[in-house]
């Protein structure tokens, strides 16, 4: 329940923080990460479950007519397990890495999907996923300490932990 | 010969197979969509619903902050000339408002005395919104406000809005409503569909966007009709929930320099300029009904 609530809260205030950000005409897609984290920290079921509510909820809140955000927050979901079980260092700095590559799942096919394929929006889509790339690879380990401090507090897994209880659990 | 037999035998099994796991298939997906399509609107509705107060909280406190700023600027003699001016704006917009509405009430009886029935006299009132949500790649296209089925927005609402020079002019309508939010679409997205009327020409067609920021263009035009770059295009009327006479904007060339484009050599195309660019608004006016118009419980 608290892991739920928890999860519940980053998400909403991700879609908030989101929602006043691109008002001033800043794109900075904060769920992304928030998914990343949750798939990574609490497992399958709730990472997958997260993608799709938030995804839902995220692209509801500004008026779309279809929840692609879903779907593209679905490949996150799957790049944080394909993290997990492959990637051998739970190093904060090493999180870097999928700081830029939330950008190319996430943002690139996204804003092509929603402001169509046309050559003008290719070039929009890519510029904002190269700053937001740049932006992420520095915001990535500070959100997900920020998030592991929180996390801690409240008694539930860490994003250090993780590796660590994949193996108790498989072992 | 008993082989072949139990060939056919089997060919006619697979086939049976495939064509359940057809139709089983099929039956998956259409209720699969159906669940989706019922939950969809379901779950926009309460998304936003959720967001609104939270999402309302900028938008008030920039407002306090307007109000905090002009009193700790202006001395109380410029506020008391302030109230002053607006006053007097009030007052003439008043006598205004009284001259049109007898004219309105005058419109009524004529159009019973012709038997033309009551087309323009359901009113419309003004409900003003604040863009509460607006994503940076569909900008141009659609944004979330902050008014709902609360007050009386009801999805087809003509949405219009001001350029700051006195210009007011529709720039779309409303796409779906939950109690506190609606969707407004505007003139560059392709869900913006309106009856419009080309004022110069007395033609009449349907507007509507290719979509993508794309500039609309008026459809199902008449080939012989004289029309003009500059011509005025506005609201038919012939939308239930759009009030008639609304501007929308001008008729402009192709980049092809010609003006009206033959489709099939059955009906022609007129590209618009919208008066008002949707990208630059940040608070709009929704024309509702006048029986719409009080707050639903």
């Amino acid at each position: 329940m608290i892991r739920f609530l928890s999860v519940s809260f980053f998400i909403v205030l991700s879609v908030i923080a989101e929602i006043m950000l691109a008002d001033l005409g800043i794109v900075f897609p904060l769920i992304a990460p928030v998914i990343f984290y949750t798939a990574y920290v609490s497992g399958f079921f709730s990472g997958i479950t997260a993608a799709v509510a938030g995804g839902m909820f995220h692209d509801f809140a500004f008026g779309f007519n279809h929840p692609w955000s879903a779907f593209f927050l679905l490949t996150v979901a799957g790049f944080a397990f394909l993290w997990l079980y492959r990637m051998e260092s739970t190093s904060i700095p090493a999180l870097m890495i999928p700081g830029v590559l939330l950008t190319i799942l996430y943002l690139f096919p996204l804003t092509l999907i929603l402001g169509g394929f046309g050559l003008e929006n290719l070039i929009r889509a890519f510029s904002d996923s190269v700053v937001c790339a740049m932006v992420f690879s520095v915001f990535m380990p500070v959100l997900i300490i920020l998030l592991d401090s929180v996390n801690e507090r409240i008694g539930l897994g860490v994003y250090g932990d993780a590796k660590e209880r994949l193996v108790r659990k498989s072992s | 010969m008993k082989d072949f037999r139990d060939d056919d035998t089997l060919l006619n099994e697979h086939r049976k197979k495939l064509l359940s796991s057809i139709l089983g298939g099929a039956v998956v997906f259409a209720i699969l969509a159906g669940t989706y399509y019922s939950l969809r609107e379901t779950f926009e509705r309460a998304s936003r619903d959720f967001l609104s107060p939270y999402l309302n909280l900028p938008l008030k406190a920039a407002e306090t902050g307007r109000k905090a700023t002009l009193y700790a600027t202006s001395s109380r003699t410029e506020l008391a000339s302030a109230l002053l001016k607006s006053e007097r704006e009030n007052r003439t917009l008043r006598a205004r408002n009284a001259l049109l509405e007898s004219t309105l009430e005058e419109n009524r009886k004529f159009r019973s005395l012709l038997h033309l029935g009551n087309r323009n006299s359901r009113d419309n009132r003004p409900v003003f919104a604040e863009v509460l949500a607006r994503a940076v790649p569909t900008w141009r296209e659609r944004f979330v406000i902050n008014r709902g089925k609360m007050d009386g927005i009801a999805p087809g609402n003509a949405v219009i809005a001001s350029d700051g020079r006195g210009h007011v002019a529709m720039i779309g309508q409303i796409r779906s409503v939950s109690r506190y939010t609606a969707v407004v679409v505007t003139l560059f997205s392709e869900d913006c569909r309106i009856s419009v009327e080309i004022a110069g020409a007395g033609e009449f067609g349907g507007m509507e966007s290719s979509g993508n920021g794309d500039v609309p263009v008026v459809k199902y035009l008449s080939l012989g009709g004289k029309y003009k770059a500059g011509d005025l295009v506005k609201t038919s009327g012939i939308s239930p929930r759009t009030p008639k006479g609304l501007p929308i904007g001008r008729v402009t060339p192709f980049p092809s320099g010609r003006l009206l484009e033959s489709k099939d050599r059955i009906y022609g195309e007129l590209k618009i300029l919208p008066l008002i660019d949707p990208a630059a608004v940040s608070s709009v006016a929704v024309c509702v009904a006048a029986e719409d118009t009080g707050r639903k419980k």
